[in-house]
């Protein structure tokens, strides 16, 4: 994991600490796991399958909106 | 039109997905589809094989709202209820179904025997924060399919369906749901003139040599591999 993905993973564990904090019924259902937040904070730390899983959509994530963005000034300066 | 919906609910999971497939029910009788329910402790392989062979009813649709694996559909408790051995039970209707990775193996064999297969190729996942939205994506297909009748556009529709919901995800700073949703969106096959699309350069070779449903009918070197292991 590079320097930007383990800051990335730190930023996502923050927002998932406040989802623990404030809603501590929220959960992660993933095939027949349920995960709360703070088990899904361990699991960033330490599964690697996982931490890919979730870098892989944050940038595809980051990819789409950038290519919305674009889509929408085309759009509008025609 | 005729349907057998099954739906275990036996742990957490199957708790959510029991719920989304209420509203299917709810369609079904709107649109006057005839529906057999095998909800529970009906949910049993047993149960589902006398329906799907059942004479007087012999469902066109076989709905299953539960987990699944490569090559199988679970029932109560977590056992497969439908597996490469009997699903030749669905080789003359439409399956559609939400349950993990089903659509890898097991949705490729219903459609290599002739029939249609709605499904995912890889885990499924969603969060409790938006649970209607999944709901949403989960059921849109079965709206486009058998309810609008749009076979032609439903696995695009439904694809745009996923996408739109991501970004409302986004948008109201759910991200972990938006990845999911995305993720499940990626996931997500139909198999009617369709044909399954393979990662294998040895199936895409075979499938050039012999056809798509020939390609698709010799088991891939790992499966046999594993198979001479045990």
């Amino acid at each position: 994991m590079n320097q930007i993905e383990k800051a990335l993973i730190d930023e996502i564990k923050k927002t998932l600490g406040r989802v623990a904090d404030s809603n501590p019924a929220w959960r992660l259902v993933l095939g027949t796991e349920t995960l709360s937040a703070t088990e899904i904070i361990k699991k960033l730390g330490n599964d690697k399958k996982f931490q890919r899983f979730v870098l892989t959509h944050y940038v595809g994530l980051a990819v789409e909106i950038e290519q919305k963005a674009r889509e929408k000034i085309e759009g509008t300066s025609g | 039109m005729k349907a057998l919906l099954v739906r275990p609910r036996f742990d957490k999971p199957t708790q959510y997905t029991f719920g989304f497939a209420e509203e299917i029910l709810q369609w079904c009788r709107e649109a006057g589809i005839a529906v057999v329910e095998l909800a529970e402790a009906e949910a049993t392989r047993g149960r589902i094989e006398e329906i799907l062979k059942y004479p007087l009813f012999l469902p066109d649709l076989y709905i299953h709202y539960d987990h699944g694996v490569e090559d199988g559909l679970c029932g109560q408790g977590g056992g497969n209820a439908i597996d490469l051995k009997n699903c030749h039970l669905l080789a003359t209707i439409e399956t559609y179904t939400l349950a993990c990775l089903s659509a890898k193996s097991l949705g490729v064999e219903v459609w290599r025997q002739g029939g249609k297969y709605w499904g995912y190729v890889d885990v499924v996942s969603f969060t409790t924060d938006a649970l209607d939205r999944f709901k949403e994506s989960f059921n849109c297909g079965f709206r486009y399919l058998f309810i609008e009748g749009d076979r032609q556009n439903a696995l695009s529709r439904a694809k745009d369906t996923f996408n739109r919901l991501t970004f409302e995800l986004v948008g109201t700073g759910k991200m972990i749901a938006a990845i999911c949703m995305r993720e499940n969106g990626q996931n997500l096959r139909y198999y009617d003139t369709n044909a399954p699309d393979s990662g294998c350069q040895l199936r895409r070779m075979l499938i050039k040599v012999l056809g798509q449903k020939r390609g698709w009918a010799i088991p891939s070197p790992l499966k046999i591999m594993a198979r001479w292991m045990k």
